[in-house]
């Protein structure tokens, strides 16, 4: 597995990763008040897939994610990378998030690890599909350097423009975008992908895949990932995502690798958040 | 020719998220009220949570399939009331997105579709207050889910009694789906006996009168009134007395969601009204009907035929009591109205 854009360091161990998963694991603790998983369709980026769809999480819903992926590949290389999120709808059709990417890689028997990257990013939905016009939306993300051998070294900017169209009951989604980095992190590239959610009969399952492409603007070798995977409700507030992934473009250079992702999320509620009304005593007759 | 590729595709994005401004609707989501009780009805009385399922299947169902099939097309009704049957012996663990079920009908009235949503979520709210014996003061922990609900007052129903007004004289096209399709008509009105029914086994004062209660309202449901399904479509507060009584408010809310149902029925099924026509007909009665607007909006009269058909406790109105309470409409102990044709959808201060 290649990091994208980090400059590898050697020295590290999975101390840094295995810290980063207790604090997963811990986030998979915290629930103010659950509730329903009422969008277990939505698509989220790194969960299995890198598409996104233009639907953003409800107005005070909150949400946090884990997702993981370990990749083996020719010639000895493993590798593990991880999103650790949390989200909230700050207000109607506009959602805030925060993330870690946790990153651990060995190749020829020395291994690097830490967190490749801080991010925060805000998404904002222009529009429900309506039968003709697809659902649009905007995301900006702002990507700051991680701790550790893998970390970026500057600040970077990633702008997507996002489409989600129906037919009948798949749902296509659209990414395309731009994003700004610095020569030591790899340098700008222009964002593509086209990704699929199909529900399988109406018991919370469904299947999803993408293709995903990051074109250097400096006319290096584009990169390019093939995802696909299941989603399955496994509670009212909980999702389990599965999934596999493997990078085209280095099997095109015909170095084999394939990937195992998974991802869990849990949607909730924050009380004390909440602004209640007094009750209106409303009109009855 | 990657970077050519790339620079059209966000390109296009961009042209066509400035094209689709020409007709938004924004999606509006907003999450329930966080509350410890939310989840008890499911977790307390699994079978009685699961068996509301396929009463979501049925409305959204039968949306998909008039926009999908045209409004004529018996064969496709007949085959859908046989996997709600279906459902109702043995629905899913999870209750399915509405979008899911009518992915295209939600396009057409994706307004409409989330707040019957937005009052499901109500629905399941004020179950799980029922159902949790931690929530001691149900009446206020009730109110404060309501006044949360009416907050978000465009996709909330009216809190007012409208009984049938707006599906018997709410347009030509009022009543064409029960003709048309009598025995899926009579599927969703037993569902919204079931809906109230549980709301009054829930009132029981603990756990094991209550278990015992909803065995009994599903028995009777899957024994009884489905089998022989209601004439009209029953009032909340008919069925629930002592619901009603608590929550005069909701108790109206509810009967106005189950009466858009009928009302959206009603439209789908209507040929004379075009596919491109039947989305703006719906949202023109989702105004009449939200809470935003109930303060101007006047219910229709109803049609001197609706009452040859009505149980005379569905004739009742909205009356307030001397210590300042109000019943909802239906409720037993209600008055009934003025004999004037059509004022019995109007306000009875005079009366009081």
């Amino acid at each position: 597995m290649e990091i994208t854009n980090v400059r590898m360091r050697k020295g590290a161990e999975m101390t840094m990763l295995l810290r980063l998963t207790a604090v997963g694991v811990m986030l998979t603790g915290f629930q103010v008040s659950v509730l329903a998983q009422e969008d277990f369709r939505s698509v989220d980026a790194g969960r299995p897939i890198r598409v996104e769809d233009a639907y953003p999480l409800k107005f005070l819903e909150w949400e946090w994610e884990l997702g993981s992926e370990f990749l083996v590949a020719e010639g000895g290389r493993r590798g593990a990378t991880g999103v650790l999120e949390l989200k909230v709808g700050i207000a109607r059709n506009l959602q805030f998030g925060v993330e870690a990417h946790p990153a651990w890689e060995r190749v020829a028997g020395a291994a690097s690890g830490g967190v490749e990257e801080f991010s925060t990013h805000l998404l904002f939905n222009v529009n429900q599909e309506g039968r003709s016009a697809p659902a649009v939306a905007f995301r900006t993300t702002l990507l700051a350097p991680g701790i550790g051998d893998v970390r970026r070294e500057d600040v970077g900017l990633e702008l997507l423009a996002i489409q989600t169209k129906s037919l009948s009951r798949l749902r296509l989604h659209l990414n395309g975008g731009y994003a700004i980095a610095s020569d030591i992190d790899g340098g700008a590239y222009w964002i593509s992908g086209l990704g699929f959610d199909f529900p399988i009969g109406l018991f919370s399952k469904s299947i999803l895949g993408d293709l995903y492409l990051e074109v250097p603007t400096d006319r290096s070798d584009a990169r390019v990932w093939f995802e696909v995977g299941t989603r399955l409700q496994i509670t009212n507030v909980s999702v389990l995502d599965l999934g596999v992934t493997a990078r085209l473009d280095e099997w095109g250079r015909g170095a084999a690798n394939i990937g195992v992702v998974f991802g869990l999320s849990r949607v909730f509620g924050v009380p004390g958040l909440v602004k209640i009304p007094a009750y209106p005593n409303p009109r009855v007759n | 020719m990657w970077r050519f590729s790339l620079g059209t595709v966000v390109g296009v994005m961009c042209c066509a998220a400035v094209s689709a401004q020409a007709q938004i609707v924004q999606r509006n989501g907003q999450y329930r009220l966080p509350a410890s009780y939310n989840f008890v009805f499911y977790q307390e009385y699994p079978n009685a949570a699961r068996s509301f399922y396929a009463a979501h299947f049925a409305h959204f169902g039968v949306y998909e399939v008039l926009l999908q099939r045209g409004p004529n097309d018996s064969a496709a009704m007949r085959a859908l009331a046989r996997q709600i049957r279906e459902y109702v012996a043995n629905p899913p663990k999870f209750e399915p997105p509405a979008e899911i079920i009518a992915p295209n009908w939600a396009k057409v009235a994706y307004r409409t579709g989330a707040a019957m949503d937005w009052t499901h979520m109500l629905h399941s709210q004020l179950y799980d207050i029922l159902s949790d014996d931690r929530v001691l003061d149900k009446k206020t922990a009730g109110e404060r889910a309501i006044a949360y609900y009416l907050s978000n007052a465009h996709s909330a129903f009216s809190t007012r009694g409208y009984g049938h007004a707006f599906m018997l004289a709410g347009g030509t096209w009022a009543e064409r789906f029960a003709r048309k399709y009598p025995e899926i008509n009579g599927i969703l009105w037993a569902y919204h006996w079931h809906h109230a029914a549980v709301y009054e086994a829930l009132l029981e004062p603990d756990s094991t009168l209550r278990r015992r209660q909803l065995d009994r309202v599903i028995r009777v449901f899957t024994d009884s009134v489905l089998a022989d399904p209601p004439t009209y479509m029953p009032l909340t507060a008919e069925v629930a007395p002592r619901f009603g009584a608590l929550f005069p408010a909701a108790a109206h809310i509810f009967d106005n969601l189950h009466m858009m149902h009928d009302v959206v029925n009603d439209i789908m099924a209507d040929e004379r009204i075009s596919r491109s026509a039947k989305g703006s007909e719906i949202d023109r009665m989702l105004r009449q009907m939200v809470y935003a607007n109930q303060e101007w909006v006047i219910a229709p009269p109803l049609p001197a035929s609706a009452h040859a058909h009505m149980p005379m406790a569905a004739m009742t109105v909205p009356t307030q009591l001397a210590d300042g309470r109000w019943l909802p409409q239906g409720h037993p102990d209600a008055s009934m109205p003025a004999m004037e044709h059509g004022d019995h959808q109007r306000p009875h201060e005079e009366r009081r």
